[in-house]
This record gives structure tokens, C-alpha cells and sequence, in this order.
């Protein structure tokens, strides 16, 4: 592999690098993978608040929960094989869904979702769904700084079922949560002995988020 | 060219002072100070003797040897002040000095080389070639010229063993310096010629408060 | 399809239609499947960025002073210097860096202190008293001795030789409190400087100064040459120290630059052991980090595949970074 391309600089994050990074948020910010209603738990300390579905011509409604238990796992392309073993232990993840297929520039995290609604007084009815987000990376540049989010272009639910837009919504919550918060700079390897101007990238290619750059 | 003004001794001269009555004389540098010379009668048969003062200018102030303070010599003998070296910035001085007796009476006697008087002599040494005329004034024959010309010592002209000697006579009967011009005795080995280097010392024959001053 | 923020709700017709179907999404497979990467992340450098790193990093002035006594001469010298140049090569076999072409250059200014008395005879003009009878007893004339003065011989500039330097490092990582540096470490190397043309300009300048003082001493005439010898023969004795605590100053003072000292060794990057990715905020927002586990700088000869240029790009400083 030549490296630099020509550039005097390169460095990259690759699909292990971002997955210990999703790690980390998995445990630090439990609240972006567990919703719930008030009646489950919603509201509480690492769990966002859902509020229940109405039921039409009824003064009730349903409380519902949905998390993800494991942490999602995120690959680069062209990611084809299994992925690198994941430190907490993770559903094996499953081909992609048909018509997709992996493109430069690529990411792709899939998530596994357990839902539960509650049959009163206290039965749990659950069921579980399986979750892809399909996205590109982007740069964000500012006067000062500039960083790299990954961004969702697609997303695909499959087994929702009715409770579609339920899960739609709590997806968004979740994918808007974690990745708005989650730029990471561009000089986050590079600090110290030299700055650096980004001339090309950033770009997902050969399971790594991949930028280049001349010394400043 | 070298200045000479036998009333200002720089560190090339001496002035020399023969003492011929006993007494106790004391002396100094511009006044008459605390250092003492004793003179006492010439034992028969002993030869005259020179003592040689050397001067040197420290901490702003003209010094003598400790042990030359208090000098006992005899008459006949005579006393030299010289600074032996080119120390650089060293001032002219002079020496006064006297036998305490009343002024003008038959025993005073006192010396100066600021007036140079019978038996005293003052010397040069030439550093630089040139052609030299002075004055010799102060004396009851009034100004007498005298001249002097010094030529680049050549290296095959070593040291010589004596001074040129010039007779100076400014007294009742004055005379030229003899000789005029300076020359070394004919006969010197290398030649008569003064060069740099070389020493000059007039004596005084007659005549008294005599100054020696290039023009 | 839309980028950035995710699209809201759309409604669902149930498990069998697909959503996503009038969707354009280019179905492209990829040629051969890539090797996963070994590090969590990489930085590569290549052959000219360490080039213009070093280059940054040497091109500043420099400069010193010092001075000492060699019995009667005493010496002061500055040294001003310039350093330019460098060209980095990256050698894979054997894991070294090497740089050329760096040259050292600038201007000595020195100057010499001498006590002639130290040196010179003692000279009394005459060698020995003149004596003459005179009026019936011997009176003897002053010797002037000679008192020899301190000089000073300023010299003109000197020009440095250029002193051309090859060095070698070692890439290393290296944990510094809260930070991992990359470093080059220097291979003991020597500096071949030669003064020696400069030896006749100094002996001219003091031969030059010694005479104008000593000419200046009325009467000192045919002995000036033979006092001149003697000082320079003194001299002669001392210059090559003299120049040599010259070399001495300009070998410290090469030492001293980060890059070629042997104690502080040149950082080319420095990452943070931990980094902050997101702060904490509320209650159930603790703080994001990546913490550091390794690093492991290498230097990797690009290798195919993709087909690369003609002809094949030099070796590359690789800085494999893994995380906890």
C-alpha cells in the first residue's frame, strides 16, 4: 500500500479504531440506546423518554420500550468479510439486505433493537428487530477546526412491521444522538510538531476513514 | 621628538647632585619633604661614591625604597634620582631640597633640579631621531644656544659604555655649551655620531639656577 | 436520499414493499477484497514531509560565545551560524532515517588578548649603565627598561568553512507524561571541521598589532623584529588550541540543536495519551475518551497492490496507533 498517494500526509481511522469509539459511547452514554415511557423507565437516568401510543378511541395507551442491548457495530468498506472480533459480545452480523451493496466510501452500522410493550398490568410482550444505517463520511470545517462526522444517508428496519415509524423515530433519536455528537477532529493524530492542511478526503476505503493532507 | 626640560624629570633622565659640606639635608618631590640625606666628612683616601634613587609613581604618589629614606653619605659623593623604566602616564617631577640653614646665610646650602646649580648634572636619554636645539637660561651669563643631532640607531652600533658629556658654563664668565653640537670625544669606538639610544649628560661648570630647556 | 440529518418518518406499507426500493444506491462490487488493517488508526509521513519538518526545524540561527587563556593570550570568540539544507531518506532495510546535505555556515568573530610582558626580554636601553667620571668621581646614567603593554588584536570575521553533515536516526515511540512522541534519535556522528586555513590570518593580525605597539616604543628600532619572532613563536605554540576551544564551541553548539542532540531527542509528532472525544454533560453523559494503548512507528516501502507510479515512491514513515 502506498500510503501517501503523493501527499506529504496521511492518517486515518480504522473500522476497529471507530468501533472501540462507539465502544466507549455505548458505555458512557447508555440514554442514546434505551428508550422508554415514563412507565418503563423512560425519563430516568440513561433512558430517554418515549411517550406511549395512543389507542384510538380509548383513553389508554401503550407503553413500549426499545433498546439496543449490544453495542452497534460499524463497518468501513469494503467490508465483505466477517468483521475483526468485537470486545463485547455481539449478534454475528448478517449479509447486507438485498439490493445493497458495498461502495467506496461506505459505512455501515447495524444494530441489533429489542422492543418490548407492556400488556397491563406487567407483561412484557417482546420482540426484536435488526437495524442497518448506510452512510458517507463528511467534513465540517470552521474558522478553527475541522472534523469529520459520518452521516446517514439511508436506513433499513427490517421485520418493524406496523410499529415502523415507532422504530423509524427511535432510530433517529438514536443515529441523531450518536453521530451529531461523534466529530472527530482532524488533527487528532497529527497534533504537535507540525500542522497540517486537509487536501484530500476524508473517504472510507479499504475498511479504514481515510484523509490527506500537506504540512501547514 | 623627545621634549627635555631639565626642570620636569621623565623617566629617560636623572638628575645628579654632588654634596661637598656635611650636614643633615632634607628633601622631597616638588617641596622639601621628610626624606633625609646625612653627609658627613670624607674619610682620607676613600673614593667618592654615587647613590642612585630610583623613583617609581604609584597610587597617584612619587616613592622611594624604604631603605633610601634616610641615606648617610660623604662629602664628595653624589645622589642620582631616576625613574628606570617607560612606565607609561608617569608625570614629570622635580626634587627639593635643603640643609635647614637660614636662607642666604654661609651655610645654607640646597639643591634643585629645578635650578640647577655648580657640580649638578641632568641627563637624556634620545628616543627619537631628530634635530634638536635648546636653551640654556637662569645663569648670570644669560642664554646660551646649544644644539644636538640625533640620528636612527643602526643595528651594527652597539650600546655605548658612556655618555656624551656637555659642558655647560652659565656663570660669570658664560661660555657655549662644549661641546656644540653634541657629539661623542673623537676617537669613540663607532664613530661620534648621537644616536637613539644614546645618553647625553650635562654638567654643570659654573653658574647657578640653570634651567636646560629644548625649544 | 439525503445527507445529514436523517429524514423523518416515513410511512410504512408493511413488510413486503421496500421502502428504499425507488432508491438509488450504486451497486458497485469492489475488485479484490482489502487486507483488514492491523491498527485501530494510522499515520503515514512521507519521505519530503519529514524533509520539511527537519528543514523547519534546523533553519534557525544560531549562535554562541566563549572565551579562555592560553598562558599570555587570552581569547573571546562568538560564533553566529547558519544551518540550511537536508534531504531525508528513508532507508527500510535496517529502519533508518538519513539525512544529507545539511550545511553548517557563519562567521567567527574573534579576538586575541595579549600580555606582552609575559612574552618579551626583559629590555633595558642600554643593556648595561653608562658611566663617565666626572669632576672627580664615577657618575653612572639610568637604564630605561622597558615596560610591555597588554594588547588587543581584533581580528576580521572569519568565515566558517561550510561543514557539510550526514546523520542517521532511529524512529521511535515514546510515552512523555500525557502525551506519545514520535521521535528521531541521532546516531553519534562527528563534525569534520577544519580551521587551519585561518591560522595565517591570525598570526598576520597579531604580527600586525605587536608590531604597530611595539614600533610605537621610541628607540625600539632594530630590536622590534627580533621582539615580533618572539612573540609569534609564542603564539605558534597555542594557536591550534586556540582554535581548537573554536571548534569545540561550534561542535557544542551543533549538539545543542534538538535534532542532532543526543539528550533531547527531535519530535516530529506528538499525540495525546488520551483523548477527549465528547465531554461529560448531564447526568447519563459521561465523558468520551480514546485512550492510547500503543504506538509503533515503522518505515514501509509502499507496495503493491494498487499499481503504483514508475517510478516506485520512496519508503514511507507509517505510525500504527492502537487504542484500549
Amino acid at each position: 500500500m502506498w500510503l501517501t498517494q503523493g501527499h506529504e500526509f496521511f492518517a486515518a481511522f480504522s473500522q476497529s479504531g471507530i468501533q472501540k469509539l462507539l465502544n466507549s459511547v455505548f458505555a458512557a452514554r447508555p440514554h442514546y440506546f434505551n428508550y422508554a415511557t415514563a412507565a418503563l423507565g423512560g425519563g430516568t437516568t440513561g433512558v430517554t423518554s418515549l411517550s406511549p401510543l395512543p389507542v384510538p378511541g380509548s383513553a389508554s395507551a401503550i407503553d413500549y420500550k426499545l433498546n439496543f442491548p449490544s453495542v452497534p457495530v460499524i463497518q468501513f468498506y469494503p467490508n465483505a468479510a466477517a468483521p475483526p472480533p468485537q470486545p463485547t459480545p455481539t449478534p454475528p452480523v448478517p449479509p447486507l439486505p438485498q439490493p445493497y451493496a458495498w461502495t467506496l466510501n461506505q459505512f455501515v452500522i447495524f444494530a441489533a433493537l429489542s422492543m418490548d410493550v407492556l400488556q397491563p398490568p406487567s407483561t412484557l410482550i417482546g420482540g426484536s428487530l435488526e437495524l442497518w444505517a448506510f452512510g458517507h463520511p463528511q467534513l465540517n470545517t470552521t474558522a478553527n477546526t475541522s472534523t469529520i462526522s459520518l452521516v446517514i444517508d439511508d436506513i433499513e428496519i427490517s421485520d418493524a412491521g406496523t410499529l415502523g415509524p415507532i422504530v423509524d423515530y427511535v432510530s433517529q433519536l438514536m443515529l441523531n444522538g450518536l453521530l451529531s455528537n461523534l466529530q472527530i477532529p482532524t488533527d487528532s493524530v497529527g497534533q504537535g510538531a507540525f500542522g497540517f492542511k486537509l487536501e484530500a478526503g476524508p473517504t472510507i476505503s479499504s475498511q479504514q476513514l481515510q484523509i490527506w493532507g500537506s504540512l501547514a | 621628538m623627545d621634549t627635555i626640560n631639565s626642570q620636569s624629570l621623565m623617566p629617560q633622565e636623572a638628575y645628579y647632585h654632588a654634596f661637598t659640606k656635611p650636614g643633615t639635608y632634607n628633601w622631597g618631590f616638588m617641596i622639601k619633604q621628610k626624606y633625609v640625606i646625612q653627609v658627613q666628612p670624607l674619610p682620607g683616601g676613600q673614593p667618592n661614591k654615587q647613590t642612585i634613587i630610583q623613583v617609581t609613581f604609584q597610587n597617584g604618589s612619587f616613592q622611594i625604597p624604604a631603605n633610601q629614606t634616610n641615606l648617610s653619605i660623604y662629602t664628595g659623593d653624589s645622589v642620582s634620582w631616576e625613574i628606570p623604566s617607560n612606565a607609561p602616564g608617569t608625570p614629570g617631577y622635580s626634587i627639593v631640597g635643603d640643609n635647614g640653614q637660614p636662607v642666604g646665610s654661609a651655610n645654607y646650602d640646597n639643591f634643585s633640579n629645578r635650578s640647577l646649580g655648580i657640580y649638578d648634572a641632568f641627563s637624556h636619554l634620545f628616543w627619537t631621531p631628530g634635530n634638536y636645539q635648546y636653551n640654556v637660561s637662569g645663569g648670570a651669563g644669560g642664554v646660551q644656544q646649544g644644539s644636538i643631532s640625533v640620528l636612527p640607531r643602526p643595528s651594527s652600533v652597539p650600546p655605548r659604555t658612556s655618555p656624551a658629556v656637555v659642558v655647560l658654563n652659565d656663570g660669570a664668565t658664560p661660555k657655549p655649551p662644549n661641546p656644540d653640537p653634541v657629539t661623542f670625544p673623537a676617537g669613540t669606538p663607532n664613530g661620534t655620531t648621537v644616536y637613539t639610544l644614546d645618553t647625553v649628560i650635562w654638567t654643570i661648570a659654573d653658574g647657578s639656577k640653570i634651567v636646560l630647556q629644548t625649544q | 436520499m439525503t445527507s445529514g440529518k436523517i429524514q423523518k418518518p416515513r410511512p410504512h406499507v408493511g413488510k413486503a414493499a421496500n421502502p428504499f426500493a425507488n432508491v438509488q444506491v450504486p451497486k458497485v462490487v469492489p475488485a479484490t477484497p482489502a487486507i483488514a488493517p492491523a491498527s485501530d488508526a494510522t499515520v503515514a509521513l512521507s519521505q519530503d514531509a519529514l524533509t520539511l519538518l527537519v528543514q523547519q526545524a534546523l533553519d534557525k540561527p544560531i549562535s554562541g560565545q566563549n572565551s579562555g587563556s592560553w598562558g599570555p593570550f587570552v581569547a573571546g570568540y562568538s560564533l553566529n551560524l547558519n544551518v540550511s539544507g537536508g534531504a531525508i531518506t528513508l532507508v527500510d532495510l535496517g529502519q533508518q532515517i538519513r539525512l544529507d546535505s545539511v550545511v553548517v555556515s557563519g562567521i567567527i568573530n574573534l579576538s586575541i588578548g595579549i600580555n606582552l610582558g609575559a612574552i618579551l626580554p626583559n629590555i633595558c636601553v642600554p643593556p648595561s649603565r653608562a658611566c663617565i667620571t666626572l669632576f672627580g668621581h664615577q657618575i653612572c646614567t639610568p637604564q630605561v627598561c622597558i615596560s610591555w603593554p597588554t594588547i588587543s588584536v581584533p581580528l576580521p570575521p572569519i568565515l566558517v568553512p561550510p561543514i557539510g553533515l550526514s546523520v542517521n536516526f532511529q524512529v521511535a515511540a515514546q510515552q512523555d507524561g500525557s502525551n506519545w512522541d514520535v521521535i528521531l534519535k541521532v546516531f553519534p556522528f562527528s563534525i569534520l571541521i577544519d580551521l587551519t586555513p585561518t591560522v595565517n590570518t591570525v598570526i598576520d593580525a597579531v604580527e600586525a598589532a605587536v608590531r604597530n605597539t611595539l614600533g610605537q616604543i621610541p628607540g625600539i628600532g632594530s630590536l622590534i623584529d627580533d621582539l615580533v619572532d618572539g612573540v609569534l613563536n609564542a603564539l605558534q605554540a597555542v594557536i591550534d588550541t586556540i582554535l581548537g576551544a573554536v571548534e569545540d564551541l561550534l561542535k557544542q553548539l551543533i549538539d545543542l540543536i534538538d535534532l542532532f542532540s543526543p539528550t533531547v531527542p527531535f519530535r516530529i509528532t506528538q499525540i495525546p495519551a488520551t483523548q477527549k472525544i465528547l465531554p461529560a454533560g448531564a447526568p447519563g453523559d459521561a465523558e468520551v475518551d480514546l485512550t492510547i494503548s500503543s504506538i509503533t512507528p515503522v518505515i514501509v516501502t509502499p507496495t503493491p497492490p494498487p499499481p503504483l507510479p514508475i517510478p516506485a515512491p520512496p519508503p514511507e514513515l507509517v505510525i500504527s496507533v492502537n487504542f484500549a
